[in-house]
């Protein structure tokens, strides 16, 4: 283990204990938080530009030198997520994976030496890099250009189970769990510690749960890995798309097939999602009625839209179901691509309610960006939190950081957890910040009004999705 | 002069009239207190995003804009507001048919030719008028004082008497007739008429009718001119006038949509139509006003089938999709959101200054802001040639940015840094700045990008290729010019470019360029506003 990586990795146990401390009690020292904060954050500085080129070309680029303050990090070295998507089309096009591990190298902190003899698609380039132990997200935007986040096993232990340290308590905190439930999870955070709390969450937590996911069984776009790592944990679980999604196909939706093996592939994909759509809501509703006659509690988790387009199938079908009280829907994504199919939070609440019986205090969402570890959850205010783990920046429109204790501008993040690649990110989201306390009684930073900034590409499952509306 | 006029209080608010079938319509009287408490309202109500531009007073509409400090073009803080009445949908309309068929449609070409050229003389005649409008117009335009002054000065030229027989007649031209002509009335043309299958079988079943044979009959054609809704956009001054023009050119009954940032040099040019032909047929079938684009309130109506024969839309992609959705069953001419490039050879580097030079006029076509003006060059060079072409091209700007100076927004300025940041990390940048603020630059990017994210304005990236002809893929529709250099290189790819979809492929330098009678967007544009009726 490197020096790096030990210093980090106890700074993270710092601040993930930290985070489950503020998850239960609604506050933290702030003062010692962002020192924890500000530690990580420069030692990752330091680590990537040692190892990371992409991001010693920026610093060399705005003349930031290896020992550097946050502040000066925050104005001068945050990139747009488009680094994660920097590699020349052809590459794919021309099936050269060849270049494609060496493009990721540009953006990650050790060689990549996966092999690629004879990989055929991206799907296979994904698959060997894997076994390699590089565990890459990939995002489609509406261009059909796929970023790709690669994680070592350890960033990517951070992805799929730091949000289970906090988020769980969070949500109880606000309310979304009963009495009997809150008191065992905090008496166990606090017996356990980060590592073990998270294991027995994993292990515990939802067994007693049916796990309804709207999304893919497979494939490492971000959205899907959440309902995937959810998906271990719940006792029984069913897919309303039992397959992989294929970074092959969302490209070839988007941009159009190659050759005749994607065309196959995406009228094979199309098949299964759009055209049997119908199919696929009946088998998940028998999955529900199943739960239900079982007397199991139901967590639903997907993509609003799908979640409504869901809802609104069973109630044209007269199909509404009551599912066990203490049920729980838990979505993310935003709308995206669907902006036009939103709609209020009430209206969607009412439907939730209408068509699956989970009252409003069970619904809950998270927010968070594929280069991200950390997932800020929204508490029944309306209000997303950003937990005392990660460092939030607000850009003007002249990317210039705004402060202030309740701004409006361009979301930034500084992700402490990214360990192995560039985590400091400009977003494409515009956000209203507010600092000191949200009425749900949560102390910290709060984000809300989310929007697009204004030429910024929609990403995400939304953009993958919006391709696929036949 | 008497009447009313575009006039600004004492506290500096100026109140601009709309014309609406005619007549002149002036704005209520809105104090700048009163206007400045409602701004401060939205402002207050607003979490983000740009300020808000336009608040509903009374029965008015006030826009603000920021005034530019026009040495820096940076925003002073002062805001210059102008009053417009808003005015409703159907007082605009134009419904009696017959009326229009009697008057406006039957008017003589030459009517409209002596129109337009009282226009042009009284274009001026009030010199303090005009000398006010051309003050109120730099205070806050974007574009440079050279620009601003260049747009205005075109007015005069293009309500040249010239301009407009030359237009109609080529663009309406047809069997080698001028276009006049078949605006004035029924043409006879030279084609040989063939009948329909039925008359075939008419004649194989049927004893003959008297006189009815194709043989006999005479084909006539005639561009009846259309009622015109055009929604103009805020790029140039020269817009709003361009449509008007096009309007008046057509005989046709208009409502001109004036844009926010630009609607000072529209309106005075309806005044001046009101207060020299008041009673003219061209100006009581004439509407010139502002609202605000998308107001559904305004614009449904304006949108029902029948209401208009044409609906003219320049604007962004947002814009245009969304009139072509809300106006489905009216045509629609639309001026799609389009850019330029230029694709300039290794013999570039025999002169450099001289392609340089041409390269930064095709560029710079009004600030770089028109949808011909080039964005991209596609050069022929290896890395080397293409930063030392780079810094050529920064030198070149530099000089622009002395006598010219544009105004990078501050959004504009953040899209160049997210760009350093992000989609150009890999980039070589070449800049002009100062006070850590960018007033121009250039990109040798080594790889593809995505053309949205160009901020369009005094940015150009450079491209190198190894052959002009790898240059090709990358030209699609949404490309309107691509200029060439060497004038050899332009005629071997002239047509290959153009099948790829480019509208304009003219010699590097003379992208700007245009005449009476030249195609737009690859349409006739006339031919497009009239119907082609036959008898």
């Amino acid at each position: 283990m490197s020096d790096h990586h030990a210093e980090i990795r106890t700074i993270h146990l710092q601040l993930t204990t930290l985070a489950m401390r503020w998850a239960m009690s609604g506050s933290v020292n702030e003062d010692y938080a962002r020192e924890l904060r500000f530690a990580a954050i420069r030692a990752n500085h330091r680590h990537y530009w040692d190892n990371i080129p992409i991001y010693r070309r920026l610093a060399d680029q705005a003349e930031v030198p290896r020992e550097a303050d946050t502040a000066q990090i925050a104005a001068e070295m945050m990139s747009t997520d488009h680094i994660f998507k920097s590699y020349p089309q052809e590459y794919l096009d021309n099936h050269d994976y060849g270049a494609m591990n060496r493009w990721l190298r540009q953006v990650y902190d050790r060689p990549v030496n996966a092999d690629v003899a004879g990989a055929a698609s991206i799907d296979d380039w994904l698959g060997r890099l894997n076994a390699a132990a590089i565990h890459t997200v990939f995002s489609s935007g509406t261009s059909g250009h796929i970023s790709f986040v690669p994680r070592d096993a350890y960033t990517w232990s951070q992805l799929t189970g730091l949000g289970v340290s906090y988020i769980p308590l969070f949500q109880m905190r606000q309310g979304a769990a009963r009495s009997w439930e809150r008191a065992a999870s905090r008496a166990a955070a606090r017996m356990l510690g980060p590592d073990g709390f998270g294991e027995f969450f994993r292990r515990r937590g939802l067994r007693g749960f049916d796990g309804i996911f709207l999304s893919f069984s497979g494939g490492t776009q971000g959205t899907q890995v959440v309902g995937q790592t959810l998906a271990r944990m719940v006792g029984r679980a069913t897919f309303l798309f039992d397959l992989d999604l294929s970074a092959t196909v969302v490209r070839a939706l988007v941009r159009g097939p190659a050759d005749e093996r994607e065309r196959r592939l995406s009228d094979a994909f199309l098949e299964a999602t759009v055209r049997r759509r119908a199919d696929n809501f009946r088998r998940v509703l028998a999955a529900l009625r199943e739960s239900a006659a079982a007397r199991r509690r139901t967590l639903v988790f997907g993509a609003p839209f799908m979640i409504k387009e869901f809802c609104e199938w069973l109630v044209a079908e007269g199909d509404e179901i009551a599912l066990r009280p203490g049920s729980m829907l838990s979505h993310g994504g935003g709308w995206k691509s669907f902006e036009g199919d939103r709609i209020d939070e009430p209206a969607f609440l009412a439907l939730v309610e209408q068509s699956l019986g989970i009252r409003p205090e069970r619904v809950t969402e998270g927010y968070s960006m594929t280069e991200a570890q950390v997932v800020f959850p929204r508490c029944r205010e309306g209000r997303f939190h950003v937990p005392p783990i990660t460092e939030t920046v607000i850009f003007d429109e002249a990317l210039e950081p705004l402060t202030g204790d309740d701004i409006y501008g361009g979301l930034g993040f500084l992700d402490p957890y990214a360990a192995c690649y560039p985590g400091f990110i400009i977003t494409g989201d515009n956000v209203r910040r507010r600092s000191g306390g949200c009425p749900c009684g949560m102390s910290g930073v709060t984000i809300s009004d989310i929007g697009r900034a204004t030429g910024r590409e929609v990403k995400g499952c939304g953009g993958i999705m919006a391709a696929m509306q036949g | 002069m008497n009447g009313p006029t575009i006039a600004a209080d004492r506290d500096g608010v100026i109140a601009v009239p709309a014309l609406v079938r005619g007549t002149l319509v002036t704005p209520p009287a809105i104090g700048k207190g009163e206007i400045e408490a409602a701004f401060a309202a939205v402002d207050r109500e607003q979490t983000g995003g740009d300020p808000k531009t336009r608040v509903r007073l009374h029965e008015a509409w006030v826009l603000r804009e920021p005034v530019l400090d026009r040495a820096s073009m940076r925003a002073t803080g002062a805001w210059q507001y102008q009053v417009m009445p808003a005015v409703t949908p159907l007082e605009v309309i134009e419904d009696d048919l017959d009326a229009l068929a009697a008057g406006l449609y039957e008017l003589e070409f030459a009517e409209v030719v002596r129109y337009v050229e009282g226009l042009q003389q009284a274009y001026g005649d009030d010199a303090d008028l005009l000398q006010q409008v051309k003050a109120w117009v730099r205070a806050t335009s974007e574009a440079p004082d050279p620009y601003v002054d260049a747009g205005l000065a075109m007015f005069p030229v293009m309500l040249a008497a010239s301009v407009a027989e030359t237009m109609v007649d080529t663009d309406l031209a047809t069997w080698e007739i001028p276009g006049r002509r078949f605006l004035d009335g029924w043409v006879e043309v030279p084609g040989t008429v063939y009948p329909a299958p039925v008359h075939m079988i008419h004649a194989q079943h049927l004893p003959p009718i008297a006189g009815y044979d194709a043989a006999d009959a005479t084909p006539r054609l005639r561009a009846l001119p259309t009622r015109q809704l055009h929604i103009t956009a805020g790029n140039s001054p020269l817009v709003p006038l361009a449509s008007l023009l096009r309007a008046l050119w057509t005989k046709s009954a208009a409502t001109i949509k004036l844009p926010y940032g630009a609607t000072l040099a529209g309106a005075y040019l309806a005044l001046l139509a009101a207060r020299t032909f008041p009673d003219h047929p061209l100006t009581r079938h004439l509407s010139v006003l502002y609202w605000p684009g998308g107001d559904e309130q305004f614009e449904a109506p304006l949108f029902l089938p029948g209401r208009y024969d044409r609906i003219v839309v320049w604007g962004a992609p947002g814009s245009v999709l969304s009139v072509r959705e809300r106006a489905a069953f009216t045509k629609t001419v639309t001026f799609n959101p389009r850019y330029g490039v230029s694709l300039i050879g290794r013999e570039a580097f025999d002169d450099l200054p001289q392609a340089v030079g041409r390269a930064v006029c095709d560029t710079l076509i009004q600030s770089q802001k028109a949808c011909i003006a080039s964005q991209i060059h596609y050069l022929e060079a290896d890395q080397a040639g293409a930063e030392r072409y780079a810094a050529a091209l920064r030198d070149e700007l530099g000089r622009w940015d002395g006598f010219a100076p544009a105004a990078l927004s501050r959004s504009q300025q953040g899209q160049i840094r997210r760009m350093k940041r992000g989609s150009f990390l890999g980039a070589t940048w070449f800049e002009n700045r100062a006070g850590g603020e960018y007033h121009s630059a250039v990109a040798v990017m080594p790889q593809e990008f995505n053309i949205t994210e160009h901020p369009m304005c005094r940015l150009i990236v450079v491209r190198p290729v190894a052959s002009l002809e790898d240059a090709l893929r990358f030209l699609h529709p949404g490309v309107a010019t691509a200029g060439v250099y060497p004038e050899p290189r332009r005629r071997e790819l002239a047509v290959r470019i153009g099948a790829r979809g480019v509208s304009n492929v003219p010699p590097l330098g003379q992208a700007g360029y245009t005449y009476p009678g030249m195609p737009h967007d690859g349409m006739l544009v006339l031919s497009e506003l009239v119907d082609w009726k036959t008898s």
